[in-house]
């Protein structure tokens, strides 16, 4: 059984060899191949060399150039493969994945060297620095407080000091050096500076005027003044009437007080009043007046006249003995 | 035993190197296997031009797929099933048009049939022909590649254990054939 059956065994292998062996593939394999490695040429190329003459001489010849200058590049690339195998990811394992991404390396190496000068440029500028007398220095600093006037902190967007490092003088701590310029913390003439609200030439806006008018500026504002007049009326409507008026006149002093008070002061004259006494009273309080003013609308007190009861109670006080007839 | 043109990996080709690029291989790979691999798959397309292209195309897929390979032997590997693969997909899609296409008269030849008349010159050949593709194919790489089981198995794709099984099935019915026609 086994001899039969490697007797078939023998004559299946002879005949298939003998089968094989006749057919005998065509010589023009291997650029069949390479043809079919290489990409379609576009339309254009193909349809000149399909119907020009002239096309095909000068595609061949283009074609040469193109190996030959692929060759190169081949080489080139075999130079260059021992500087990309050390910048290169391993090509073993799942190093082989990430071989695309090799070109990443030195360009993060180039990104942390970059970050690590700026780093270091910026620590040298920004970062506080101790001077040769051992003192601190704020670079924030140095530019806004050299153009304060007395070295004193400002607060409306200007330097701002420490204050432990402020003497109540106004002067640093002897050997402390300065903060900012030297000139901006030196102990100003006029005494105590550092307090703006004793200095009374704080700014140009609060330079106190003695003159009966008013400033422009306290005049501009949407105030609910009162009417001078000698006949007070409880209509807190705002009028414009009190912009001259002297009675709202600023005194000498703080020109915030001056404005305040003005704004709330129904002084009944020509005030001559000191500052500070002015007390102020939103609601003014109504005096019966003779005459018949105020919110009261004449439809009011002609339907109070009409139905003979009192005037409506939001205008009784206005009413009052207005109308010497009626009374009688 | 005659020794012919063998698929398996000799040692002209081990020593193509791992670092070559895909154009060197696949040169070295064609001066070496591509005359065996052809009428490999010429025994099974049973056509030279077919089996040619389908070699080529088998060379193509291995010039895309060098980076992964990168080796002589998986590179002749990939060779034998692609060569493997590409003829039992000729072979389906023939089955499909044979089906599809208009007969010819009995006494007008086909281009395929002579085409075919090359290799049905010996009784075996023309009982392989009658024998499942599996079979066949086991048959072919065993008796005219003088692969291993394991290759075999490789190529076609499926086990050691199918291997022995399709070739055992496939002796037998050829025997039976064979016997049957004396």
């Amino acid at each position: 059984m086994s001899t039969l059956q490697h007797d078939y065994e023998a004559i299946l292998r002879r005949s298939l060899h003998a089968a094989g062996d006749s057919v005998e593939p065509a010589g023009d394999g291997l650029q069949q191949i390479r043809a079919r490695l290489r990409k379609p040429r576009p339309f254009v190329v193909a349809w000149l060399l399909a119907d020009c003459e002239l096309a095909r001489p000068l595609f061949s010849a283009v074609e040469a150039a193109a190996d030959w200058y692929l060759q190169v590049l081949r080489r080139s690339g075999d130079a260059l493969r021992p500087f990309a195998e050390r910048f290169g990811p391993a090509r073993t394992g799942a190093g082989r994945g990430l071989a695309r991404l090799g070109w990443l390396r030195p360009a993060a190496a180039m990104a942390m060297a970059i970050f690590v000068v700026a780093t270091g440029v910026f620590a040298a500028l920004e970062l506080p620095q101790v001077s040769e007398t051992g003192a601190l220095q704020l670079p924030f600093l140095h530019t806004s407080s050299s153009a304060g006037s007395g070295g004193r902190p400002r607060v409306n967007g200007s330097a701002t000091l420490l204050p432990g490092l402020l003497l109540p003088g106004g002067s640093l701590a002897p050997g402390s050096g300065g903060i900012g310029s030297s000139a901006s913390c030196s102990p100003s003439p006029g005494g105590n500076k550092h307090s703006p609200a004793a200095s009374p030439s704080t700014s140009p806006s609060s330079t106190p005027s003695s003159s009966p008018s008013q400033s422009p500026s306290q005049s501009a504002s949407p105030t609910p003044t009162t009417t001078p007049s000698s006949t007070p009326s409880v209509t807190p409507t705002p009028t414009g009437s009190a912009t001259s008026d002297p009675g709202v006149t600023s005194t000498p002093g703080s020109a915030e007080a001056a404005g305040a008070i003005a704004l709330t002061s129904p002084s009944p004259g020509p005030s001559t009043m000191a500052p500070g006494l002015q007390v102020p009273q939103p609601y003014p309080s109504a005096s019966p007046t003779p005459c018949r003013s105020g919110s009261a609308t004449p439809r009011q007190h002609v339907a109070a006249a009409r139905t003979g009861g009192g005037i409506p109670s939001g205008s009784l006080a206005l009413a009052g003995p207005a109308d010497p007839a009626r009374e009688s | 035993m005659r020794v012919t043109e063998t698929l398996v990996a000799d040692v002209a080709l081990t020593s193509v190197p791992a670092d070559w690029d895909a154009d060197r291989a696949v040169t070295a790979l064609y001066d070496t296997h591509y005359r065996a691999l052809v009428r490999l798959a010429a025994l099974l397309v049973r056509d030279v031009s077919t089996a040619e292209e389908v070699v080529q195309d088998s060379f193509v897929a291995m010039h895309a797929g060098w980076r992964r390979l990168r080796d002589s032997d998986k590179a002749l590997s990939y060779l034998r099933q692609s060569v493997v693969n590409r003829s039992r997909s000729v072979l389906r899609h023939r089955v499909v048009v044979d089906r599809n296409a208009p007969k010819p008269p009995p006494d007008m030849p086909s281009a395929e049939q002579g085409a075919i008349a090359l290799l049905e010159r010996s009784a075996v050949v023309s009982a392989l022909r009658t024998l499942p593709p599996r079979q066949r194919e086991a048959l072919v790489l065993r008796y005219y590649g003088d692969l291993s089981e394991a290759q075999i198995a490789a190529a076609m794709g499926i086990s050691k254990g199918a291997v022995k099984s399709h070739t055992a099935r496939a002796m037998a019915a050829l025997r039976s054939v064979l016997e049957r026609d004396e």
